[in-house]
């Protein structure tokens, strides 16, 4: 994702990095501040960098205090009061950022990175886990007990925090990156390249149900217990819950939104679910209980939605170095490769042993 | 290599079997890049393998290994000296050698086929895949499934930028010690100083590994082995090289 979305009370934040900008527009005033500009000098004269595959991340602390994201140049992650949206610190990163999160309770930044690597923002960073390959989404428990991270190699994992060396779980059975995590209760749901959610007992680590959603899943948010569902290059978003049926959970699709254009980013605040598409920004309610989901459209929001709509159009997307698209192409790729071998490879590698008669 | 479309009559059959495979036709490049992504040819999960493709006899209600799983594992077998040497001391456990590199796991699974036929009922309980273990271990094995591990002669990486490469790192060791169960043992050898001390500085800061000292290991059946089973053992032999032995246990999570 080039682009991504942020909510918290009173701010949306939108951040493009392929045109390096990071938006702050407020509710209230309706003012918009652009962070990329406020850096600091050290940042002015570094071109734009079109060459790495990015993507771009962000996250507000729980209490809404804090606001981290990273911008285009530099491999930094840029920490600002909210307050008064002012600079509290710009930290280098050891690689490029694809995901940033905060801890729910104690405000610490957790950071993933294309090495596969997860650090904490303490005082100094901290090295909390690391996969063999890129990290896509993480999440981290209410009571900061379990971190659970999912990467580009098929692995959603379960591990202690803050000491994440020691794994509680392995959910293995998805067949192509994970694309996006979350937790519902005593579940871990996840969605993969594979076009598949899985839904994960957290205590047990057991896969309970899967629901194919016919389009590779790019990101998974969790809102109100039930989860906002994003697919790769698609106008569908679904909302989904958790349901028991027959003595099993099971996954239930209760609603798919259709836009008229392709959705880029989810967003969430409280019962508030806001989608970025590729020329607006929708405000939708959810009632959990009823699963009802409300579109806003009062005259003032739709007042609102129009001047973010008009912030998004000014952004361009950058095929080349948009994450999700190069690892939906590596997935096809890998696709045909496991075809043509099967194709080619008449002797099985492992022929049946032979026994002599004694 | 010759096709015979005919099936083969049993003394041909024989004389097939009873070669064992020749190392020489079984050479491949010494390393190959293991962070790689070229490999596909792993199960999705533990339950989705069929372990009797490896392992017929487990299937076999009269045999040693009948419904059971993998239990030791030799990570980079190489040729697999070891997994041979071990079949017939753990004729009750399942070890796996697992290997990165095609055709030197090819001529080890040759090879267990051509000892399988040689001595029926014998090194049943010993196998080779060819795979990649730092990606793909939870793939293959459940939480706490594995008793004893070894590493024997890893590949050293004398580059500091190759040390990413070294199979013993602060990522793997986690994934290690998950599928290791408590009390287990990893056994590492290596004749080069720098590897060993890496190693042993990699356990020791992990959390969940405790290194035994050398008093407890005199009963272990296993060291005298470890030295001189394998292929590079007996290389390092022959060519008068040191040989730094560690073996450490998983531990419980001191700090839960
Ligand atoms: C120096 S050799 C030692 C072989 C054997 N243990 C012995 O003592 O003869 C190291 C072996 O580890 C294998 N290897 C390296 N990285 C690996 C990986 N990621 N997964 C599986 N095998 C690997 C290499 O292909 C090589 O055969």
């Amino acid at each position: 994702m080039t682009f991504c979305m942020t909510v918290n009370e009173t701010t949306v934040v939108l951040s493009s990095i392929d045109v390096d900008k990071c938006l702050v527009y407020s509710l209230d005033s309706g003012n918009v501040k652009n962070l990329t500009d406020n850096l600091g000098e050290a940042y002015k004269n570094i071109p734009i960098n079109n060459h790495d595959l990015q993507k771009a991340c962000a996250a507000f602390s729980a209490d809404g205090t804090l606001f981290a994201y990273n911008p285009n140049k530099g491999k930094l992650l840029s920490v600002w009061n909210t307050t008064n949206w002012t600079l509290v610190e710009n930290k280098t990163l050891a690689k490029h950022a694809t995901n940033i999160v905060f801890t729910p309770k104690t405000n610490v930044i957790v950071v993933g990175d294309k090495k596969g690597d997860v650090y904490a923002f303490e005082e100094l960073p901290i090295r909390i886990l690391g996969h063999s390959s890129m990290i896509l989404d993480i999440c981290i428990s209410d009571n900061e007990k379990y971190i659970v991270t999912c990467d580009n190699d098929e692995k959603v994992r379960v591990s202690h925090y803050p000491n994440g060396k020691n794994i509680v779980y392995y959910m293995m059975g998805h067949e192509a990156y994970v694309s996006g995590i979350c937790l519902l209760n005593n579940f871990v749901l996840s969605g993969s390249g594979d076009n598949t959610l899985r839904l994960w007992d957290f205590n047990k680590g057991d896969l309970l149900d899967k629901l194919s959603l016919h389009t590779p899943i790019q990101s998974v948010i969790e809102i109100e217990n039930m989860a906002a569902i994003q697919l790769y290059d698609s106008r569908d978003v679904h909302i989904i819950k958790t349901e028991k049926k027959e003595n099993k959970w099971t996954i239930k699709n209760i609603k798919t939104i259709q836009f008229e254009n392709n959705v880029l980013d989810l967003a969430v605040y409280g019962n508030q679910l806001w989608i970025l598409t590729v020329n607006s920004v929708y405000k939708y309610t959810i009632d959990a209980s009823n699963e009802i989901v409300l579109r806003i459209q009062d005259a003032e929001m739709t007042h609102k939605l129009e001047t973010l709509s008009n912030l998004v159009k000014s952004f361009v997307c950058l095929e080349k170095t948009n994450l999700m698209i190069f690892l939906f192409n590596k997935m096809i790729d890998k696709r045909k490769r496991i075809e043509q071998y099967q194709q080619n490879s008449s002797t099985p590698v492992l022929r049946e042993t032979k026994r002599l008669r004694t | 290599m010759e096709k015979i479309k005919r099936p083969l009559n049993e003394d041909e059959t024989e004389k097939q079997e009873l070669s064992l495979p020749q190392k020489k036709y079984y050479r491949q490049r010494a390393h190959s890049n293991p962070i790689a992504d070229h490999d596909f040819d792993y199960p999705s999960c533990p339950e989705a393998y069929d372990w009797s493709t490896l392992y017929p006899d487990i299937t076999n209600e009269k045999s040693n290994i009948y419904n059971k799983r993998v239990e030791m594992l030799d990570i980079g077998c190489g040729y697999g000296g070891l997994l041979v040497t071990l079949s017939p001391m753990f004729m009750d456990s399942m070890i796996l050698g697992m290997e990165i590199r095609v055709k030197v796991s090819q001529y080890v699974i040759e090879r267990i086929k051509a000892l399988r036929a040689n001595q029926p009922n014998c090194y049943d309980n010993i196998a080779c895949i060819r795979t990649n273990a730092i990606k793909y271990l939870p793939n293959f094995f459940k939480k706490g499934q594995i008793k004893k591990m070894f590493f024997l002669y890893p590949d050293p990486h004398f580059k500091k930028s190759k040390h990413k490469w070294r199979i013993i790192n602060d990522t793997t060791l986690s994934e290690y010690a998950y599928v290791l169960a408590e009390e287990a043992l990893v056994y590492t050898v290596t004749d080069v100083k720098d590897l060993h001390e890496w190693m042993v500085k990699h356990f020791s800061e992990h959390g969940l590994f405790k290194r035994v000292e050398d008093d407890d290991l005199k009963g272990d059946p296993v060291v005298d082995k470890l030295y001189e089973s394998s292929e590079e053992g007996k290389k390092v032999t022959r060519n008068n090289g040191d040989k730094f032995l560690a073996v450490f246990m998983r531990i419980k999570d001191p700090d839960l």
